[in-house]
C-alpha cells in the first residue's frame, strides 16, 4: 500500500471514529459544565443520546467551551491517577474505568472544539469534507484534505533524526529527537505545545532532562507535551524517561491524532539505557573513540536486544564517520576470504548476518580463484587429494571433532551449522583450535567412532590433537547469538547484515550474476527483464516486507513467477497481477 | 612487526603489499567498525604496518 493510500485510510478511520450523529438541533438538555464567555451553555456531551447545541458557536466560543472540557479532562486525569486501578479481589476497580473513560470523553470534546475554533470542524463536528475523503481515496478527487495531507507529509518529510544522551530514570538514556533539517526545530505542535525555544534549557540534553527532572513541578500530561515539542515521538522513550508508559501511549493515541500523529510513525526510533560508565563527549553522546570505552563493556550491563542495538549503531556511526558502507564489509569479507586461503590468516573467520544474499557464494567463488580442491564424498578423497572441506547443516560438537580431526591442516568451512554453537563442548574445543596465541590443540572427552575397519573395530580419532588448518564460519545469526569467547578473542569477524535498501541493492547486482538452472542443470529461461520486475516489486513494497523474507532465494523464486506471468500473459508482463502473486507469496497482502 | 612484537608471517605481508593503497585503507576503516577483537590479528597489523610504510593516513575516510 503506498504511503499516501495509508494516510487516506488514517483519515478515513478518523473521520468514521469521529462522526458523530446528529441529535435534535437546537434543543437543549444534556448537563451544563459551564458557560462561555457569550453565555452560552456548554454540554457536558454532545453524543448520540444528548441534543447538538454548538450550531450558534463562534470560534470564541468554541476556545471557551474547550477550555471547560480541558479543566475537566485534568480533573478525571488526577482522580484516575490517585484510583487504585484494581479492587482487593483483584477485579478491575469501576470508579477508575469510569474516570478514565470520563477523561477521555473530555479529553476528546476539547480537542473537537480546539479544531472547530480553527474551522476544521461544522457545529456536528464533522470533517467539513467528509464526503471527498472517499472520492479521494479512489483517486478522483482531490478534496480540501489535500492540503491538510500534504502538510501531514511535508512535516515527517523534512525531519532528521539527531541522537542524544539525556538523564533518564535509571541513568543515562540514548535516543532521538526529531528535527526539521532545515530549521534545526522540532516540529511545532499546535494548542497545549510549547514551542521548543520556551522550554528552559540551553541545550537539546539540559531542556529534555529538565522535563525529566520536573522541578517546575508540571502534571505529567504536560511533561509528556514538553518531549513532544522538543521532537521526542516515541512513546516507548517517554516512558522510559518519565516512568510512564500508559500515558504516553494515551496521548499518542487519542489527543496527538488532532496534530495526525499518524505522520510521525516513523519517527519512533526507540531509545536505549545505556551503563553509568560509558564515556560521553561534550554533547552527551556515547564517545566511541575514547580510550575508555569498549562495547565489550556495554554487553555486561545491557540485555543482548541493547547490545545489539547500541553495537549496531556505533558501528553505523563509525563507519559513517569513515565513509564505510555496506559495500565496504562486503569488499573486506572477500578480501578476508582471499587472505585465508593464500595466507591462512586469520586463523579463523567468522561472516555472519543477513543471510541468503552471497556470503556462501563469495566464499565458493574465492575457493574458485584460489584453485582450492574441496573435498567431495563421493570421490573418497584421499587428504593429499583436496586442500579444503565445507560443512553445512545440523553438526554435533562430535561432527565437528572428527571434522576437524581428518581436516586438520586443511581450510574448514562450516556452513549454516548454527546448531553447533550454544554447546559447550564444540565451544572449547574451538577455543583450543583457534586460539591466536595458542597451538592448535583441540581436545575432547567423548569422540565417535571416524570409521569401521577391515576387522569390524570402530576406529576413533585420538582426544586430543593439534590444529594447525583454518576455519570459515558462515552463519545467519546475529553476534550476539554467536560463542563470545570466539568473537571475541579467537577469530576474526564481519558483520554482513544489512537495511532492507542495502539489501536489495545487493540483490540488484547478485541478479546480474544469478544464473536459474533445473536440477538436470538446464538453463530456466529467467531473463534480467524478470529479475529486474522482482527488484522493482522489492524497492516498491520494501516498507511492507519482512527483511528475513529478502534474500536470494526470494529473488530467483519471484523471477519465475515472473517468467510464468509473463507466458501467461501472451508474452508480456501483468504487472498488477504480478504484484499480487508475489505480495501473496511474501504474505503481505 | 605485529603488536604482540613477534614476526607477521611471509606470506601475510607479501599478502598486503599487493594490495593497493584503496584497498588496504578501506581494509582498515571497515575492520575498525568491527567490535574490538581481543585476540591478534596479524592481517589487520601488517595492514596498518604496511599503510605506515607507504606512508598513508592509516585512518582515511573512504570516497
Amino acid at each position: 500500500m503506498s504511503t499516501n493510500l495509508r494516510k487516506l485510510n488514517v483519515v478515513r478511520q478518523y473521520v468514521n471514529n469521529d462522526v458523530i450523529e446528529k441529535g435534535g438541533e437546537g434543543s437543549k438538555g444534556g448537563k451544563v459544565i459551564g458557560h462561555t464567555r457569550s453565555g452560552k451553555p456548554v454540554y457536558e456531551s454532545n453524543g448520540s443520546k444528548t441534543p447538538m447545541h454548538t450550531e450558534s458557536y463562534t470560534a470564541d466560543d468554541h476556545k471557551d467551551a474547550g477550555k471547560f472540557h480541558q479543566q475537566l479532562y485534568q480533573k478525571h486525569s488526577e482522580k484516575a491517577e490517585s484510583t487504585p486501578t484494581r479492587t482487593d479481589k483483584g477485579e478491575k476497580n469501576p470508579k477508575w474505568e469510569q474516570h478514565i473513560q470520563t477523561r477521555d470523553h473530555h479529553d476528546q470534546m476539547a480537542i473537537k472544539h480546539r479544531r472547530a475554533s480553527r474551522g476544521e470542524l461544522d457545529s456536528n463536528y464533522m470533517e467539513k469534507s467528509q464526503e471527498n475523503v472517499v472520492d479521494k481515496i479512489e483517486g478522483k478527487v482531490i478534496s480540501p484534505f489535500k492540503d491538510f495531507l500534504m502538510k501531514g507529509l511535508l512535516n515527517t518529510a523534512d525531519l532528521v533524526k539527531k541522537q542524544i544522551t539525556a538523564k533518564g530514570k535509571n541513568g543515562p538514556y540514548q535516543t532521538f529527537r526529531w528535527i526539521n533539517n532545515k530549521t534545526n526545530a522540532a516540529h511545532h505542535f499546535e494548542g497545549r505545545y510549547k514551542h521548543e525555544k520556551d522550554i528552559e534549557g540551553n541545550s537539546d540534553e539540559e531542556k529534555i532532562n529538565n522535563v525529566v527532572a520536573n522541578k517546575k513541578g508540571q502534571n505529567r500530561a504536560q511533561q509528556h507535551r514538553d518531549l513532544m515539542s522538543l521532537g521526542v515521538y516515541d512513546s516507548k522513550v517517554h516512558g522510559d524517561l518519565l516512568g510512564d508508559y500508559k500515558y504516553a501511549t494515551h496521548l499518542q493515541k487519542n489527543e496527538l491524532r488532532e496534530h495526525d500523529f499518524s505522520n510521525f510513525k516513523e519517527q519512533r526510533a526507540g531509545g536505549t539505557n545505556l551503563p553509568t560508565d560509558v564515556p560521553t563527549n561534550e554533547k552527551g553522546e556515547v564517545d566511541y573513540k575514547s580510550e575508555d570505552f569498549d562495547i565489550n563493556d556495554i554487553k555486561e550491563e545491557v540485555s543482548a536486544k541493547d547490545y545489539n542495538k547500541i553495537s549496531k549503531f556505533q558501528k553505523k556511526k563509525i563507519g559513517e564517520e569513515l565513509g564505510v558502507g555496506y559495500k565496504d564489509r562486503w569488499d573486506t569479507y572477500n578480501l578476508c576470504l582471499n587472505a585465508i586461503m593464500q595466507t591462512g590468516r586469520p586463523k579463523s573467520l567468522i561472516a555472519y548476518g543477513t543471510g541468503g544474499v552471497g556470503k556462501t557464494w563469495d566464499m565458493i567463488k574465492a575457493m574458485e580463484e584460489n584453485n582450492l580442491r574441496v573435498y567431495d564424498e563421493e570421490l573418497h578423497l584421499d587428504p593429499s587429494e583436496y586442500d579444503a572441506v565445507k560443512i553445512t547443516g545440523n553438526t554435533s560438537p562430535s561432527d565437528m571433532y572428527n571434522v576437524m580431526y581428518t581436516n586438520k591442516d586443511k581450510l574448514v568451512v562450516f556452513d549454516d551449522c548454527d546448531s553447533m554453537w550454544g554447546d559447550a563442548d564444540a565451544e572449547n574445543m574451538l577455543k583450543g583450535a583457534l586460539d591466536t596465541s595458542g597451538d592448535g590443540t583441540i581436545r575432547y572427552a567423548n569422540p565417535k567412532p571416524l570409521a569401521v575397519n577391515e576387522d569390524g573395530k570402530k576406529v576413533y580419532p585420538p582426544k586430543q590433537f593439534k590444529f594447525s588448518g583454518t576455519v570459515i564460519f558462515i552463519s545467519n545469526l546475529k553476534r550476539t547469538e554467536l560463542p563470545q569467547p570466539i568473537v571475541n578473542s579467537r577469530a576474526r569477524t564481519i558483520d554482513l547484515s544489512m537495511s532492507m535498501d542495502e539489501t536489495i541493492d545487493k540483490l540488484n547486482v547478485i541478479k546480474d550474476k544469478m544464473k536459474l538452472k533445473d536440477r538436470l542443470g538446464n538453463d530456466m529461461g529467467v531473463t534480467k527483464d524478470h529479475m529486474n520486475a522482482v527488484i522493482d516489486f522489492l524497492k516498491k513494497y520494501k516498507k511492507n516486507l519482512d527483511i528475513e523474507k529478502v534474500n536470494g532465494r526470494t529473488l530467483s523464486n519471484l523471477a519465475m513467477f515472473a517468467k510464468v506471468n509473463e507466458r501467461q500473459n501472451g508474452g508480456k508482463l501483468d504487472t498488477q497481477k504480478y504484484e499480487k502473486q508475489c505480495a501473496v507469496l511474501l504474505d503481505i497482502a | 612487526m605485529a603488536k604482540d612484537g613477534g614476526e607477521q608471517p611471509k606470506d601475510v605481508k607479501s599478502f598486503v603489499k599487493k594490495m593497493s593503497d584503496d584497498e588496504l585503507q578501506k581494509f582498515i576503516a571497515s575492520s575498525v567498525t568491527e567490535d574490538i577483537n581481543n585476540g591478534k590479528d596479524e592481517l589487520l597489523d601488517a595492514a596498518i604496518d604496511e599503510c605506515k610504510e607507504r606512508g598513508l593516513d592509516v585512518l582515511q575516510k573512504q570516497k
